[in-house]
């Protein structure tokens, strides 16, 4: 499994936040450092300063002994108990000649003699304290000829260090993820406004269907980096287009080229004296007839588009259908019935579509409703057309399967391939309606058809 | 009654002529749009089937060319097309009537005959319904042989059922039939009257029957199911 998003958002952010970090420890890190170096750098100057001006308060008496006499002030900070800062001055034999204290001149009695090159020396919890002291050796030079002379200081935690990071805190640091967040903002919205026509070419694309092939996606205004894809797309789209237009080019011309054939063995079983054989022959073919029946109709429906926009009077269209079905509904030994309100019922579509979706109902309704039962085709007010029969009804989980191409029940009786009813459903869709079925209040099943009103 | 079938494909022509001579009319079948203008020439037939699409031309030419020479033969077209523009364009160039294959026979039958029964044509003089038969000259009717005696309104529903033998005729166009003979027409007139023609017919053995489809109009058929 990858956590890793796949949005470009998503990526952006992580990057630049994973930049951001360690731009931030690494400038942080740098500048610890060199406040570090500083700061040791400073200490020691000062050390160094503090045992030339040691030296100079070293003198030699006439009978030929060392004496330190430092000045009031100086001997005050070096004596008092508190004090942090340490000295000893001795003979370069090795001899104390002087110190502020005796602990720190016993401490650095064994310390090998100075050079003349100064040297460091950290000790670690000295004194009263206990604290870390930096120190510093140096051979010099005085009145009483050369001396050594160490001196130390408490490393007074990191102050120096602590200061300049307070500093950079408060002067540069708290810029950072201002400036961070700044850098996001812009980044992520650009990413968004740059991807606002790739999001106007999805919903386009989304429009894409077997019934709307002709759609194709728009260049204009999307990122340079993503125009191959789009026409690479478009492409693609043609090439499917044209071969669904064959596919369905090809079913209507087959039906079409079945039609006559059809015709003349429908003539010669009608020639046969009737019998069980001749019987069943004219049912098969009569099933035959109308799959392709069904067939014409859908590649038409898929083939042409369809113009929905004329004004027309669904009662007039119901009636016709009423009327151009009746004689076959009651030659099938069923009867069928119309009703209406007698003011025209204006609905937005186009008849013969909406005739054909109409058709299919009726035939299906007079295909289930029992003999010597009625059909009733009745429209109401509000665009709706109800077609209801007395047969044994739709099972609820079927209700919304019986609407797919090719789906037959387990017990359907009629003769068809499935078709009838996807027919419906696509002409209703196309008319932006919709279809449902449920139970007549007497038994059997309604179909309702509602379509816009005009 | 002579029938010319223009029709190209041989075994339906084959098949058409069978069948429509077993029905009793006397068919020439032609299989171009040249030989179908010749037999038109030469022959008076009362009615053509024709096909659409021929070798030489296309059926609804022949046909307008032969309403232009002022031949008012009753035409019946034959189609593979089912759009409906084609249906359109063909009752524009004057055929009667639209039949699109597949087809049963005993329909194509029915819709000839209903085109002769037309006033005025082969078949409008006596017009039949099973054993049920109209005279439309002598306007009297005989069920099984014998006399049926009807009043003006009833004689006038029957008629147009008979003319429209196997179709729906509406109920207001069998209003219309009466408002010459009725001077005010009850709301319910249509009903009661074809109710009493109904009983009549069956009281006399008719085969014939009359079907209500309930808020459009009527419908009769011949009672051979």
């Amino acid at each position: 499994m990858t956590i890793w998003p796949r949005s470009l958002q998503a990526q952006l952010v992580l990057r630049l936040t994973a930049v951001f970090l360690f731009a931030v420890a690494a400038g942080v890190g740098a500048l610890l450092y060199e406040s570090t170096q500083t700061a040791d750098a400073l200490r020691r100057d000062e050390l160094l300063q503090r045992a030339h001006e040691l030296a100079r308060f070293v003198s030699r008496d006439g009978d030929g002994t060392v004496r330190v006499a430092l000045p009031a002030e100086l001997d005050q900070i070096y004596r008092a108990p508190t004090t942090t800062d340490q000295f000893t001055i001795r003979s370069t034999a090795g001899q104390s000649l002087a110190a502020s204290q005796p602990e720190f001149a016993a401490s650095t009695r064994d310390w090998p003699p100075a050079g003349a090159e100064p040297r460091y020396i950290r000790l670690k919890h000295f004194g009263r304290s206990g604290q870390e002291y930096c120190a510093l050796t140096v051979r010099t030079e005085s009145e009483a000829g050369p001396i050594s002379v160490t001196v130390a200081r408490a490393i007074d935690g990191d102050a120096a260090v602590h200061a300049v990071l307070t500093d950079f805190v408060f002067d540069i640091a708290w810029a950072i993820p201002l400036f961070a967040a700044a850098t996001l903002a812009v980044g992520v919205w650009g990413i968004r406004r740059d991807l606002r026509p790739v999001r106007a070419v999805s919903e386009r694309a989304a429009t894409i269907a077997p019934e709307a092939t002709g759609v194709r996606l728009s260049v204009e205004r999307l990122p340079t980096e993503l125009v191959p894809l789009v026409v690479a797309i478009n492409k693609a789209l043609d090439r499917l287009e044209r071969g669904l237009m064959l596919q369905r080019q090809f079913t209507a011309n087959a039906a079409h080229q079945l039609r006559t054939p059809l015709t003349i063995l429908t003539a010669q079983l009608d020639e046969l004296a009737a019998g069980t054989q001749a019987d069943k022959l004219r049912g098969d073919v009569a099933r035959m007839n109308r799959l392709i029946d069904q067939l014409l109709r859908v590649a038409r429906l898929d083939s042409t588009p369809m113009s929905v926009d004329a004004s027309i009077d669904l009662t007039a269209v119901a009636a016709e259908t009423v009327k151009y079905l009746a004689p076959w509904a009651i030659d099938q030994g069923r009867a069928i019935g119309f009703e209406a309100p007698n003011d025209p019922v204006l609905v937005r579509g186009n008849a013969d579509a909406i005739t054909d979706a109409l058709r299919n109902l009726v035939e299906n309704a007079v295909y289930h409703t029992p003999p010597k039962t009625e059909v009733t085709v009745a429209v109401s007010a509000d665009g709706t057309v109800e077609i209801t029969d007395r047969g044994p009804g739709v099972a609820n989980e079927d209700r919304e399967r019986i609407f797919e191409r090719f789906w037959r029940g387990p017990s359907v009786k009629t003769p068809g391939a499935g078709l009838g009813l996807a027919i419906v459903a696509e002409i209703v869709r196309a008319h932006g309606g919709s279809i449902e079925v449920g139970d007549a209040p007497n038994g059997g099943a309604r179909f309702s058809l509602h379509l816009v009103a005009a | 009654m002579r029938l010319l079938v223009v029709e190209d494909e041989e075994r339906l022509a084959e098949v058409l002529k069978s069948a429509l001579g077993r029905a009793g009319f006397v068919v020439d079948a032609v299989r171009t749009a040249a030989d179908a203008r010749e037999a038109l020439a030469l022959v008076a037939y009362d009615a053509a089937i024709l096909d659409l699409g021929l070798p030489d031309g296309d059926g609804l030419e022949l046909l307008a060319e032969a309403r232009r020479a002022g031949r008012n033969i009753p035409a019946l077209v034959l189609t593979a097309r089912d759009a409906v523009e084609d249906r359109v364009q063909g009752l524009d160039a004057g055929a009667d009537d639209y039949l699109v294959k597949p087809f049963a026979m005993t329909e194509l039958i029915a819709r000839t005959k209903a085109l002769l029964r037309r006033p005025g044509l082969a078949l409008g003089a006596t017009l039949e319904a099973g054993n049920t038969v109209f005279d439309s000259i002598g306007r009297d009717v005989r069920v099984a042989g014998a006399v049926l005696q009807l009043p003006r309104q009833e004689l006038a529903i029957l008629e147009h059922l008979m003319r429209r033998l196997g179709r729906v005729v509406p109920k207001a166009v069998l209003e219309e039939k009466l408002y010459g003979i009725d001077d005010e027409l009850a709301s319910n007139a249509i009903p009661v009257h074809v109710h009493h023609l109904r009983r009549k017919l069956t009281e006399m053995g008719a085969t014939s029957e009359i079907h209500t489809v309930r808020g459009i109009g009527y419908l009769m058929t011949d009672g051979t199911r």
